[in-house]
């Protein structure tokens, strides 16, 4: 029964293996600003098709393994 | 040189080594390299060594690899917008405080008989939902009274809470949980694991611009 406290730098969570930091990192790696690519083909003035996608750096190589 | 977008800053920002800032507007695209910038967590180090010099940045999300040409047409398309959120964050950051509990009591999915499996889940549930509301108790009154804005994500076995606050608040808003940590300690409580992380910049409280392209018809 009790109540453990524990406080640590930014410094000290990126360089921990502990669980509980990963933790925090993997919360924050979730968040920020996500690029996106927004394209409406229109013909004559009119929407037609919407596509959207993220746009990610990736060796094509890898993507194709990854399928 | 292979580079990977991380964010952006005002214009004229010196930024430590490796980062650069590119583009010619009134927003940088911060860029490193990408062979430094291999895991999520090297993105994420490379931000916050940004951030610890004081740099107000608006952070791309570190668990992806972003490239650097529609970073940078972004930062022309949508300046406005981000110089608008960057004005919003000055001088800000974000505290993380995580609050975990054991999920150990919890009745094994290993049963002899359906109707015991289903009585096991009822009970495993339960068990969650009284914990999850004990530790939004905790967390609300360890947190109570501490300024700016807030989010909160919760898990079977932990609640965590981002605040958004100054950075010359650090310290104050430090000091309160502590003392309210401390205080709770004397009650009997169950096992409880109170971390608090910061600051980092403002990853949870920050909006994606979004461009809209029309082709030629």
């Amino acid at each position: 029964m009790a109540l453990e406290l524990q406080m640590a730098t930014p410094g000290e969570v990126l360089g921990s293996n502990q669980t509980r930091l990963v933790d925090v990192v993997d919360g924050l790696l979730r968040h920020g600003v996500v690029l996106r690519a927004e394209l409406w083909l229109t013909v004559a003035d009119v929407d037609l098709v919407f596509i959207g996608a993220d746009l990610l750096l990736a060796d094509p190589h890898k993507m194709r393994e990854s399928r | 040189m292979n580079s990977v977008a991380l964010g952006w800053v005002h214009r004229d920002t010196a930024l430590p080594g490796p980062m650069q800032g590119l583009g010619q507007g009134a927003v940088q695209t911060i860029a490193a390299p990408a062979s430094r910038c291999g895991t999520a967590r090297d993105r994420l180090a490379l931000l916050q060594a940004c951030y610890d010099c004081g740099i107000d940045l608006l952070p791309l999300s570190c668990d992806h690899v972003w490239q650097i040409n529609p970073a940078m047409d972004l930062a022309r398309q949508c300046t406005e917008n981000i110089l608008a959120q960057l004005a919003t964050i000055r001088g800000t950051g974000q505290l993380s405080i995580t609050l975990s509990w054991s999920g150990g009591l919890l009745p094994s999915d290993r049963c002899a008989t359906g109707r015991a499996w289903l009585q096991a889940q009822h009970l495993r549930q339960t068990i969650l939902k009284k914990q999850s509301c004990f530790g939004q108790q905790v967390m609300d009154i360890v947190t109570l009274g501490l300024p700016g804005k807030r989010r909160v994500f919760d898990n079977a076995t932990s609640r965590r809470l981002d605040l958004w606050i100054q950075r010359q608040d650090l310290a104050g808003a430090q000091a309160q949980i502590v003392e309210a940590a401390q205080h709770l300690a004397q009650s009997p409580l169950p096992d409880l694991s109170l971390m608090i992380t910061g600051l980092w910049p403002v990853y949870g409280f920050v909006t994606s611009p979004q461009p809209c392209m029309t082709a030629p018809a």
